[in-house]
């Protein structure tokens, strides 16, 4: 059952990834990838990170993509064209080094790289959110911390260089 | 649920103490920017934050003291990097503080933001952790591209500004990605664990040239690369040092790449010694690249922020040459130039910001002509600047260029050590260049330009000189402070 589940899960994916890319409507690109975050979340349930799967719905799938068809239905973006190609090897050398990229992942299948064991043996405890802020707030204090300044100066940049455009106009008025 | 146990943290201020301080005060600077529209008074402020932080460091120096799950370190090697930092950021503030107000920049934000970059940096010196080397890079990142487009009506700030974001995002993303594949070889993120790991392969017998571990080794390596504009990840540099504010501009071309050339040292020293032969070749290649493609290009720049991002780029070159020796000469070799780079481009910027008119933000050699006339000491301290990055001897561009190659050649890089001699003879071309045009060509019948020299920037070209007078001429004191520093592998 839970490889039939994966098998489906990881074609739709794949298959939303692919069509993402290849459609031409930007909405139509944004609700693929919709698509795409949802089986990439039920793949993290899969593996047993209920906390993980949650968190890729609602941030990823639900937030961060409402901010994107805003943007997109605000500029009108849905059928921007796709301006001329001005570097006429970029095509042929993307191509090459997917190939490459692809030729390096069957090499490691081929190889038969083992990752690291995942830590089954307190499946159901692993992705729990009481285990994931009992980590946060002990072992990875630090970084949690220093994450809010980093979210600090974000809000400060984005308050500066929005001023100095509201500035620059009103000294124009004036 | 009823194994889960909570271990308090233990905070060690130690180890925080620099980077913790300055971020507090960069947030007390921002709040006080509310209530005063007085820049000295911010730049008073926030000489004495970087002052404070010093002190900070100079209190248990010498001492190697870990904290935060090893996520953090505070040895010498850091302190004397994120000292370096700090005289850095003081010194662009210094020649920031009457440029801004004169192009009509006058926000603020500026000091705190500039600070708050040098606390990422400082906390990415300092970091022994995939995780805290990550947040590291991005805080100083995010900093860094406000700053950019700082100016941002203007269209060559904002279009540096996206460049920059939109390039760096994807660095990020490989810094990212790489260390995925790192945890799920090896299955830790502490640099020391990571070694330790490794050993035990060697041990055991399993292959260390696993191709998903290269991989992530690699990709890390391409975001630092990106940050300290290793030949083939340079793209962006000549744009962005071209659009951002010169001052953003002069800070970026020797903190960003100090910091992140820290973080390399560390990343490659402590996490894969075992993997020395396979990045000493691939990075040894890159940095040949670097070294030649930096100088060569520069030659044919007629735009002197052009060039000096060029020119950047070449001593990225020569100081990856430090890092890839991994030894103790080559991380005092490092440490030095870092030094002696950091004072003589900062001054170099200094010099063109006092030549730099509002609205004229095209800077083309000929507007050089005839300097020597008009301000005979800013041209001196032009020589001075020059000479340094030629790496001319009574200056400290001689001994710490020495330094790296003595290290290089050391380690049996013999062949970078080659290229790296034969790069700067190349080089002294195009800076030689800019003194013949200061001193022997005369100024076109234009009116002339005038010049900024305050005395705020005044103050920064002075230290300038005096630091690459001192270390040039007594090149020991420094690197004896710099000996012996041996990476810390805290366990």
């Amino acid at each position: 059952m839970e490889t039939f589940l994966f098998i489906t899960t990881a074609i739709v994916a794949v298959g939303a990834a692919l069509a993402m890319v290849l459609s031409s409507n930007a909405v139509h690109s944004a609700l693929f990838l919709i698509l795409n975050f949802c089986s990439v979340a039920i793949l993290y349930f899969l593996l047993r990170a209920p906390f993980l799967g949650a968190v890729q719905v609602t941030v990823y799938a639900g937030a961060i993509m409402v901010l994107f068809l805003f943007v997109i239905m605000l500029l009108g973006a849905e059928n921007a064209e796709l301006g001329e190609e001005k570097i006429g090897w970029q095509k042929p050398a993307g191509l090459i080094l997917g190939v490459a990229l692809l030729a390096e992942i069957g090499y490691v299948a081929y190889r038969g790289t083992k990752l690291i064991d995942a830590p089954v043996a307190d499946a159901t405890n692993i992705g729990a959110p009481t285990t994931i802020s009992a980590k946060l707030f002990s072992t990875y204090l630090l970084p949690f911390e220093v994450i809010s300044i980093l979210l600090l100066i974000a809000v400060v940049g984005t308050v500066v260089l929005t001023r100095r455009r509201v500035v620059a106009r009103e000294e124009r008025q004036s | 649920m009823n194994d889960l146990t909570f271990v308090t943290p233990e905070i060690n201020w130690t180890v925080l103490g620099m980077p913790a301080f300055l971020m507090i005060w960069a947030m007390l600077v921002l709040i006080v920017d509310m209530f005063t529209s007085d820049r000295r008074v911010l730049i008073t402020l926030s000489l004495i934050g970087l002052g404070v932080t010093a002190a900070l460091g100079a209190l248990d120096y010498g001492s190697t003291v870990s904290g935060f799950s090893d996520m953090l370190v505070f040895d010498k090697f850091g302190v004397l990097v994120n000292w370096i930092l700090l005289a850095g950021t003081a010194l662009t503030l210094l020649i920031a503080f009457d440029y801004m107000p004169r192009q009509n920049l006058n926000q603020g934000e500026f000091y705190p933001l500039v600070l708050f970059a040098t606390s990422g940096m400082l906390f990415l010196v300092q970091a022994t952790d995939l995780v805290t080397i990550f947040i590291g890079v991005e805080t100083l990142s995010i900093a860094l591209y406000v700053l950019t487009g700082f100016a941002v009506p203007q269209f060559k700030s904002g279009e540096a500004a996206i460049k920059y974001l939109l390039l760096g995002g994807f660095a990020a993303g490989f810094l990212v990605y790489g260390i995925a594949l790192i945890y799920g070889m090896t299955g830790k993120t502490n640099l020391a664990q990571i070694a330790t790991e490794l050993s035990t392969w060697q041990s055991t017998g399993k292959a260390l040239d696993d191709p998903i571990l290269l991989a992530g080794v690699g990709f890390v390596l391409i975001a630092l690369g990106f940050k300290v504009s290793m030949f083939p990840f340079h793209a962006w540099t000549p744009d962005v040092y071209e659009g951002a504010p010169t001052p953003v501009t002069a800070y970026m071309s020797v903190a960003t790449k100090g910091a992140a050339f820290a973080a390399m040292l560390r990343f490659l020293n402590v996490a894969f010694p075992a993997l020395k032969p396979e990045w000493q070749l691939l990075f040894g290649l890159f940095a040949a690249a670097t070294m030649v493609y930096g100088n060569i290009v520069a030659v044919a720049q007629s735009n002197l922020k052009r060039m000096l991002a060029y020119s950047s780029i070449a001593h990225a070159g020569y100081m990856l040459l430090g890092v890839l020796a991994a030894s103790e000469k080559g991380i005092s070799a490092f440490t030095v130039y870092l030094l002696a780079y950091t004072l003589t481009n900062l001054g170099a910027f200094a010099v063109l910001i006092a030549l730099e008119n509002r609205g004229m933000p095209v800077f083309e050699l000929k507007d050089l002509r005839g300097l020597g006339k008009r301000s005979p000491l800013l041209a001196l301290a032009m020589t001075v600047f020059m000479f340094s990055l030629a790496g001319v001897p009574p200056t400290a561009g001689f001994a710490s260029k020495f330094g790296i190659f003595r290290a290089a050649w050391d380690a049996n890089l013999d062949y970078l050590a080659i290229i790296g001699v034969i790069t700067s003879v190349v080089s002294a071309f195009f800076y030689l260049r800019v003194i013949v045009t200061m001193w022997m060509r005369d100024a076109e019948a234009t009116e002339p330009q005038p010049t900024y020299a305050t005395a705020s920037l005044s103050l920064g070209v002075l230290v300038a000189v005096i630091g690459i007078v001192a270390v040039g001429i007594a090149p020991n004191i420094f690197t004896d402070l710099a000996k012996a520093l041996v990476l810390t592998v805290a366990q």
